[in-house]
């Protein structure tokens, strides 16, 4: 039996780490393009990014990092000076040497590699942060860090030591400009405007100027579109704040299990359009120009209308992750890759395409590498 | 005669300060869930989803084992100050002294089930 270079290289971070890492198909390889799933053992891969050789997971239980060439790995976790060990996102400096993690109730890391040693500083509330539940990280071209936490926006410039560097955007402060303070995606586009995905729909910070949009701009498929597919996941949704966001949604018939101004994940397309996840309100369209939204559904092929994870191709060719699965969209028509999803679960919480070609897909349990993807 | 009334409203300048007990637990209410309860859990009990990824769980304020522990001024510091090592961040510059007894007062009140007469001061008393 052949054991693959990737077996190889997980079975080394097994022994260096001491995790239950397993290949998960470590048959041979009589089909070359045939994805490869790795069980690490944690309970989800939350984030993947890719650098040259390099790939980052940001999981449930620690943040990795893989070279993919010399078969080293490292875990970064509580042993590593993180507060949380559940990664939300990770982002790359522009200045190619720092990493930033948002982390789930451990405030944002900044973790500099030298001489592969990793070095970590937490920022927190006391340095400006607004609150410690991290889940994006931008830059502008100015070099300006925009953070997403569930307390509003931070936009921090020039020293992030300095307490009056960090500015906050909440809604009380951008006087209902924001749409919500639970802020879970940044995206900046090469205008340089700032688009922010809340639990109440979008927001659109362009210079000094806000604007917003949610369901009753067209923002997420209507419950009469959707009803039959609205799962229970209200475990996922948890406490009084949700409860009071619930409340506060004006959307017709959103509960737990069904908010489509809840932007789960959000994407700038290749035309600078914007692609959102919602909360079973399935895959919503937003074209910048008319401002107008198209929303797919499973009626349209979706696997299902809770989007996780959107991930575009060299060919723009959009890729969907959904909570049953895999899917492609062309523009034209979207395509459910049930073929790929011998993936270790039907959760696609994150994708990534790294510099050789290979797609990544991180779910729950661990990672799969699928060496050539085709819409077709 | 003025300097009677002059004690009388320094000695019930907190209690005036922060609105009455009632006034004060609406408050707590309201901080204790935008700010708190995310770790230590709706109930105050610590089970949030939270606990299960940070280095070390949330203060479980229900434990009546370790309420001796929890005095105001404790409450008060580590809610200022923070916890290093720990999530619990430093809300100093984002709360004021009258939030931070209110909150105490709620937690104390509400989920403690402790008896307060009135509530907790948001003088900080240092060195009682």
């Amino acid at each position: 039996m052949r054991v693959s270079r990737f077996n190889l290289f997980f079975l080394l971070v097994a022994c260096l780490f001491g995790s239950n890492l397993q290949a998960a198909t470590t048959k041979p390889q009589v089909q070359p393009l045939e994805p490869e799933s790795f069980d690490i053992g944690v309970d989800h891969v939350k984030v993947l990014q890719s650098a040259g050789s390099k790939l980052y997971l940001g999981t449930s239980d620690g943040f990795y990092i893989l070279d993919t060439l010399t078969n080293d790995a490292l875990l970064l976790d509580y042993d590593n000076g993180l507060i949380s060990k559940s990664i939300h996102s990770v982002t790359q400096d522009p200045d190619g040497e720092t990493i930033w993690l948002g982390t789930y109730g451990g405030g944002l890391v900044e973790l500099v590699m030298k001489d592969g040693v990793p070095t970590t500083q937490i920022y927190n509330v006391r340095h400006g942060l607004n609150d410690s539940f991290v889940y994006d990280v931008e830059f502008d071209k100015a070099g300006n860090m925009w953070v997403a936490t569930w307390s509003g926006a931070n936009k921090i410039s020039g020293d992030i030591n300095k307490r009056a560097n960090w500015t906050k955007y909440t809604v009380k402060s951008t006087n209902k400009g924001l749409s919500d303070d639970w802020v879970y995606a940044i995206e900046i586009d090469s205008k340089q405007r700032k688009w922010f995905g809340t639990e109440v729909g979008i927001s659109l910070l362009d210079g000094e100027k806000w604007k917003k949009w949610d369901h009753n701009d067209g923002l997420g498929a209507g419950i009469d579109i959707v009803r039959k597919d609205v799962h229970d996941v209200k475990t996922a949704l948890r406490g009084d704040h949700h409860e009071t966001q619930i409340a506060a949604q004006t959307a017709p018939g959103a509960n737990y299990n069904y908010n489509p101004n809840y932007v789960v994940s959000m994407e700038l397309g290749p035309e600078e359009n914007l692609w959102i996840g919602t909360w079973g309100g399935g895959l919503s369209f937003f074209n910048v120009g008319s401002e107008t939204f198209t929303n797919y559904t499973t009626r349209d092929g979706l696997p299902s209308n809770f989007v996780l994870a959107l991930e575009f191709d060299k060919d723009g060719v959009l890729w969907i992750g959904t909570i049953k699965g895999l899917a492609s969209f062309d523009g034209k028509v979207i395509k459910q890759h049930y073929q790929y999803s011998g993936l270790l679960s039907r959760f696609v919480y994150s994708m990534i395409f790294s510099e050789d070609g290979s797609f990544w897909v991180g779910g729950r349990k661990g990672i799969t590498r699928i060496p050539v993807t085709t819409h077709e | 005669m003025n300097k009677i009334v002059s004690l009388l409203l320094l000695f019930l300048f907190p209690v005036i300060a922060s609105g009455g007990m009632q006034e004060s637990l609406k408050n707590g209410k309201e901080i204790y869930h935008a700010y708190c309860s995310v770790c230590h859990g709706d109930k105050g009990d610590g089970q949030s989803f939270v606990r299960n990824v940070i280095k070390k769980p949330p203060q479980d304020f229900t434990d009546k084992a370790l309420v001796d522990q929890f005095s105001v001024e404790r409450m008060r510091w580590a809610i200022l100050l923070g916890k290093p090592g720990t999530a619990m961040p430093a809300w100093r510059f984002d709360l004021t002294a009258l939030q931070i007894s209110d909150v105490i007062t709620y937690i104390r009140k509400e989920i403690m089930n402790l008896e307060l007469a009135e509530p907790v001061s948001p003088e900080a008393a240092i060195y009682k």
